[in-house]
């Protein structure tokens, strides 16, 4: 029901075809190999297929990007210019590093002062729901791709969509498994 | 403050409604959560709130509210599913035309409360704008005005309007600072309706955990799946575009289960049903797995091979009989 049949669709047709892309593109038969570039495969076809508009689109493969090893396969799905633009973006996140670097010494003053603040005073029930809160979102920011510099809203709003388009992509590779081993067994047959 | 017992109400309206519990127990939700989080506000308040707009039902009990908008809702179920589509589509992804829907949403909702529920919406928060609508909290004059009392009938300012309650400060930072907090607890609702087994904890660092498992289990689901798509097809090129997007499977050869269990995949892919967790699929992939290794180890030895050699023989009749 979430996730509109639109994107469902999109994300099976990308996936078909860039699973037929990295089949032709790695000659490599080790399977490690080809479970990276079926992975590779899958998660650009899901970001493609979810566009622009989403920012841990662009960090996905962005990050993928950045890998030497599947810049033939990237470029071979996205085309060149796709892969342009995968590659600035990730050049570009050089400067988002940056800037994590003073949000987190901001958060470290911030916990020192809490700290002895702490030492004075007992830690009221609200702090501790805080601390915790901070935490846990301090590990979504770490899991969802591009949600580093998010706070609040924005991180709730991409966690949804991000969780969102996981579960379709991992229904489509349940499928696409079971399809396929069932078709393999009935051509044996 | 009043009904604790309020959203295990809802689960009990049955399974028609089932695709609108979360429009139900969001708006159920945001009269609880506004309740509990504004102190007194609109529930001893009462009959402070005029007109026939949805603050009224803020008003009343909440029983009363779910009262009047759960059989609202039931008669006008089959315009619903567009509307619930609408705003999952909303709620989930930014929509492309920020200013088509809102023309289209008010027509379709036949009940008062959902057609006098407005809520103007910041442009850049148009994906909050399918479920503030439901949740209907109607437009008052911005800032300072505590009682406006006119319905929001008009176009996309550029700010959002919230209706003050009673014995709450009105003065502009505490309104913009609740404005924010009920639009990240929108998003708490959202999140907890899409991941399973949330709705029963409380709390925010709690969902927030469940949050975190969820995500991180789809991860690895996804990277397992990936590996094991990968030793699916051992030296093919990943098959035919056409192939695999729908089962060209003969039934009688794979036995019923086997049979029943593709097609709820596929089912649950494309008409994903939240109803029916993906419980049985994960038997098939455990008893399959044991199946996948010893069938790309046979396939590939199999290549060079003749199919009617024996010793194919031996090892497909086993699959076939374990599927």
């Amino acid at each position: 029901m979430h996730a509109p049949r639109r994107f469902k669709r999109d994300f099976m047709e990308r996936l078909l075809l860039s699973l037929q892309v990295a089949g032709l593109t790695s000659k490599s038969m080790g399977l490690r190999e080809r479970r990276d570039a079926v992975r590779v495969s899958s998660d650009v076809a899901m970001a493609s297929a979810r566009g622009r508009g989403a920012p841990w689109a662009r960090a996905l493969v962005a990050r993928h990007a950045a890998k030497r090893r599947n810049e033939a396969l990237l470029r071979r799905i996205m085309g060149g210019g796709g892969y342009e633009r995968a590659a600035a973006a990730a050049a570009g996140r050089k400067e988002v590093r940056s800037r994590k670097i003073v949000t987190r010494s901001h958060r470290l003053c911030s916990s020192r002062r809490k700290r002895r603040s702490l030492a004075m005073a007992a830690a009221s029930g609200a702090m501790v729901a805080r601390t915790m809160v901070k935490g846990r979102l301090r590990l979504l920011r770490r899991l969802v791709p591009g949600a580093d510099a998010l706070h609040g809203f924005s991180l709730l709003s991409e966690t949804l969509d991000y969780v969102v388009c996981l579960k379709t992509q991992a229904a489509a590779a349940r499928l696409q498994t079971c399809m396929r081993c069932v078709r393999g067994v009935n051509e044996k047959l | 403050m009043r009904h604790p017992s309020q959203p295990p109400e809802v689960p009990g309206a049955g399974d028609d409604i089932q695709d609108l519990i979360p429009v139900a127990s969001s708006a159920s939700g945001s009269v609880a959560w506004s309740s509990s989080k504004g102190g007194e506000g609109g529930g001893g308040g009462g009959g402070g709130d005029s007109g026939g707009s949805f603050t009224a039902l803020l008003g009343l009990p909440t029983s009363q509210a779910m009262e009047l908008l759960l059989p609202a809702a039931a008669p006008t179920f089959p315009a619903d599913p567009q509307l619930v589509d609408r705003a999952a589509r909303f709620s989930a992804f930014a929509s492309p035309s920020p200013s088509s829907p809102s023309p289209n949403l008010p027509p379709p909702p036949g009940s008062s409360a959902a057609a006098a529920a407005k809520r103007k919406v910041d442009p850049a928060d148009r994906a909050s704008k399918g479920k503030s609508s439901k949740k209907g909290k109607t437009a008052a004059a911005s800032g300072e005005d505590k009682d406006g009392g006119g319905d929001g009938e008009d176009d996309k300012p550029a700010y959002v309007h919230v209706r003050a309650r009673r014995g709450q400060a009105t003065d502009s930072h505490s309104l913009a600072e609740r404005a924010r907090r009920e639009k990240i607890n929108a998003r708490m609702e959202l999140l907890k309706d899409l991941v399973p087994g949330c709705s029963k904890v409380s709390g925010t660092a709690l969902v927030l955990d469940e949050i975190i498992n969820h995500v991180q289990s789809l991860q690895r689901q996804v990277e397992y799946l990936s590996m094991r798509l990968a030793a699916v097809n051992p030296r093919v090129d990943f098959g035919g575009l056409d192939n695999f997007l729908t089962t060209e499977v003969t039934w009688p050869d794979m036995g019923v289960n086997g049979a029943r269990h593709l097609v709820q995949l596929q089912q649950h892919f494309w008409h994903g049903d939240l109803a029916h967790p993906l419980q049985p699929p994960s038997q098939w992939e455990k008893r399959a797995d044991p199946h996948a290794p010893v069938f790309s180890n046979s396939s590939s030895s199999l290549f060079g091979y003749d199919l009617a050699s024996s010793g194919a023989q031996p090892q497909t009749g086993k699959l076939k009989m374990e599927l």
